[in-house]
């Protein structure tokens, strides 16, 4: 309760971020009613970006352990809907799928997480082609089948699902942001052994925030499996669902929370506009953007801004305030 | 202060994202922006209902004001099925449409008029979360009058339900399975024309018991299209006695040791080797078999093995004639031009046309074409020319525009599940339960004899007597 208090209502800070983080929700929630049919579908997608990114930020920024596990738990909860969404209602699935995808990720997490570096990158990469390869076994060897048929929702439906992990996650995000176990993630992306030292069980401290960052991204593949229609397990653990919010989340910048929205944002509004007008020159324009974010903004679209900030400020007192390195 | 900034910034760019991706899409002219995008009822006679004891005449407007009739459409220009949109479906509705428009348009019958029709085609990369995503778009947002299928069996099952909630009209080119019977009894606005499993492989094994095949090997995809022939062929080949000596799965995506295929099969000694694959992965494995000297007594490849030009793709680096390099090799589908007056007829002016084209065809080896020649595919061509001749006749017979001044979706549907259409496949094509039945077909396995691709199934569709054995691959 103490904590809430502190997150939401500490400062002015802290209530102005609140009143703005209730209104961008609010606007959400409304758009549909204000926008034609098609609007919902692209922005139930976009939302999942923003849950991918933000929500690999949760373990991957802080910590600094690179996940490229996303599309395995995306995966999982898209195939989950295609098991049991033509029986079980779509937030029913969307929690088991979230259950099941913060299970297999704090399982994963207890026998990697002790590994540092490159190693825990390539097993998690290499969890979603395990997935992919074993779930595409048993269809074949035991269905005579690839993938199966998903129940389609209306896109409004979709979008609701969605929106609400996106909302939940933000304030799951704000409050880790003020609470000892995000204070005790800091410490590990900074200086693990420092962290150990000071008494942070530094394992289960990343297992934990590990699997909290797997569950949303299972919780949105359940709902964006039923805009597909039909999911197989080349569908559903698409590999570029792996680096996509690595990508997203440099791309808004990752010190702030804010930082892996934006960059999804842009990135899927820039990547669907160049989809559709260029699609041809479409993974060209799109690298060469990547290139230059990060060969001239390494700290993303966000770092320009707390650098614009810093500078307005500068001018205004005459002297440096806030992170301008 | 920051923080009010970046709040502030935030809920800006979530509005400038909801604004820019709102106004780059309109919709037509009388749509309502919020309302449900399925196409709502014929105008009929062109008079409705406006306020109480007023009569507007919407229709009549709507029907004056239609000056093209756009058919959208998501296609795999790039990726792993571009191979699908460069040599199947892609030339047939580019020449039908060119054709119509050179021909001043498609007849609509309630307008009494030809109205030019106008190609709307994103590429999706041949990935299936955008060609849902870019249909979405087509449908609820730009709300083009037609739609045409996407590429590959996958896409089919992904797109069909989306056609179904917006209240489109698909009648489906390039994907096939019988998974797709239970799919369509969900969305019954979609049809289905290409043959699949339930059509193919019965006429494989009846081909299979008349010359009296003991032993197979099969290698297959590990895809719907793969799983599912060999789902059905296996216990269908079991029920006869055939033996199965082995079977390995290829991958869609991704490299395999085709020589280890190869080499597992010949060491089976199976009279028959079904390779139940696409051009990508049979075309390697048929290399490795001309390469290793395997010579089974059949030597079936999937999709790809009834294109024209993959006897040069096989044979034209050797210098070896590609009609005897082929002589023998099965396919599945089935037709040529002895197949009937109807088929003899189209496949000439397809040649003709994209000669004249000359810009768009490949040749043997893949290069694109300067010479004019042009390659048809003796399974699908026939089906997929079929497709224009369906959407056409059912907009010649049954068009007429909504409110909204779209082609009514509603009524090709009816018009299609209660009425024949004269195709290339059959004069008198009909649909049951939206599927084609066996005998709508012209053949569903073929044969390359001298450079004919000849019909092989066990009926009076057969155009030529079957060689069996296949002559070994022939050497220098």
């Amino acid at each position: 309760m103490e904590l809430i208090k502190t997150a939401f209502f500490g400062s002015t800070k802290s209530k102005v971020q609140l009143i703005g983080v209730i209104a961008a929700l609010v606007i959400l929630f409304l758009s549909p009613q204000f926008l034609n049919t098609y609007m919902p579908n692209f922005l139930a997608k976009l939302i999942a970006y923003v849950v991918l990114s933000l929500s690999w930020t949760i373990f991957s920024g802080k910590t600094g352990y690179i996940s490229l596990a996303s599309a395995a738990f995306y995966g999982l909860g898209m195939y989950i809907e295609a098991l049991f969404g033509m029986n079980i209602p779509l937030p029913v699935v969307m929690v088991f799928a979230a259950a099941v995808a913060f299970a297999v990720a704090f399982g994963v997490g207890v026998v990697t997480l002790r590994l540092r570096g490159v190693y825990f990158t390539i097993f998690t990469f290499g969890l979603a082609l395990f997935l992919q390869k074993s779930i595409l076994w048993i269809e074949v060897k035991f269905f005579h089948t690839k993938g199966r048929m998903v129940l389609a929702y209306s896109n409004e439906a979709v979008f609701y699902c969605v929106l609400v992990v996106f909302a939940i996650l933000i304030f799951v995000v704000i409050l880790m942001n003020k609470s000892r176990f995000g204070l005790a993630l800091d410490c590990i992306g900074q200086n693990e052994d420092s962290a150990q030292h000071i008494g942070v069980n530094t394992t289960m401290t990343k297992v934990l925030a590990f699997a909290i960052s797997a569950a949303p991204a299972g919780a949105v593949g359940a709902a964006i499996g039923t805009s597909i229609g039909y999911v197989d397990p080349d569908i559903a653990f698409n590999m570029l669902l792996s680096f996509l919010p690595v990508l997203m989340a440099i791309f808004g910048g990752m010190r702030s929370m804010y930082g892996p929205i934006v960059g999804a944002v842009i990135f899927f509004v820039l990547q669907d506009y160049l989809m559709r007008e260029y699609a041809n020159l479409y993974m060209i324009i799109f690298g060469a953007v990547m290139v230059v974010v990060i060969l001239f903004m390494p700290k993303g679209i966000f770092g320009l801004v707390d650098k614009a900030i810093a500078k307005r400020q500068r001018n205004f007192d005459g002297e440096v305030i806030g992170d301008v390195k | 202060m920051k923080k009010r900034y970046i709040t502030l910034i935030l809920a800006f760019v979530m509005v400038a994202a909801l604004a820019l991706a709102g106004c780059g899409t309109k919709t037509p002219a009388g749509g309502d922006a919020g309302s449900a995008a399925a196409p709502p009822a014929a105008s009929g006679g062109s008079e409705q209902a406006g306020a109480p004891g007023e009569l507007v005449a919407t229709g009549s407007q709507s029907d004056l004001a239609k000056d093209k009739i756009v058919i959208g459409g998501v296609r795999s220009s790039t990726g792993t099925n571009a191979i699908f949109e460069q040599t199947a479906f892609g030339p047939q509705y580019k020449m039908w449409v060119d054709q119509l428009n050179k021909d001043g348009g498609i007849y609509v019958k309630s307008l009494d008029r030809k109205v030019p029709v106008e190609l709307k085609i994103y590429d999706d990369g041949s990935e299936i979360s955008k060609t849902t995503q870019l249909y979405e778009q087509l449908l609820a947002d730009e709300k083009v009058d037609i739609i045409i299928a996407p590429v590959s069996t996958a896409a089919l099952f992904a797109v069909a339900p989306i056609a179904q909630k917006y209240g489109y009209y698909m009648v489906a080119a390039e994907g096939g399975a019988k998974e797709l019977e239970k799919y369509i009894a969900q969305n019954p606005n979609v049809f289905s024309v290409l043959g699949y499993s339930e059509t193919q492989v019965p006429a494989f094994v009846k081909f299979a018991e008349e010359q009296g095949i003991e032993s197979v090997f099969c290698a297959y995809i590990d895809d719907l299209h793969g799983t599912e022939y060999w789902g059905a062929a296996k216990p269908a080949l079991e029920a006869i006695g055939v033996e199965i000596k082995g079977e390995q799965s290829v991958p869609l995506v991704g490299g395999f040791d085709a020589n280890a295929v190869i080499n597992a099969a010949k060491a089976s000694g199976a009279d028959a080797f079904l390779a139940f694959t696409y051009p990508d992965q049979g075309i390697p494995i048929a290399l490795s078999a001309i390469a290793l000297n395997y010579n089974p007594k059949l030597y079936l490849m999937g999709p790809g093995g009834s294109y024209d030009f993959i006897g040069g793709v096989l044979w034209g680096a050797s210098g070896i004639d590609p009609a005897v390099g082929m002589e023998g090799v099965f396919g599945w589908g089935g037709w040529n031009e002895k197949s009937s007056a109807r088929a003899a007829e189209y496949s000439q002016a397809f040649r003709e046309y994209w000669i004249d084209k000359g810009d768009f065809w490949l040749n043997a080896d893949g290069t694109p074409n300067a010479d004019g020649t042009v390659y048809q595919d003796w399974w699908g061509h026939a089906s997929y020319y079929s497709v224009c001749e369906i959407y056409q006749q059912a907009i010649e017979n049954a068009g007429a525009l909504t409110d909204e001044g779209l082609i009514d979706n509603a009524l090709l549907v009816e018009y299609t599940k209660d009425n024949s259409f004269d195709t290339v496949l059959n004069q008198e094509l009909r649909f049951t339960n939206n599927i084609l039945l066996d005998d709508m077909y012209l053949g569903n396995i073929g044969q390359w004899q001298n450079g004919t691709f000849e019909v092989m199934d066990v009926d009076d569709r057969r155009t030529a007597d079957p060689i069996y054995p296949k002559p070994e691959w022939p050497t220098k």
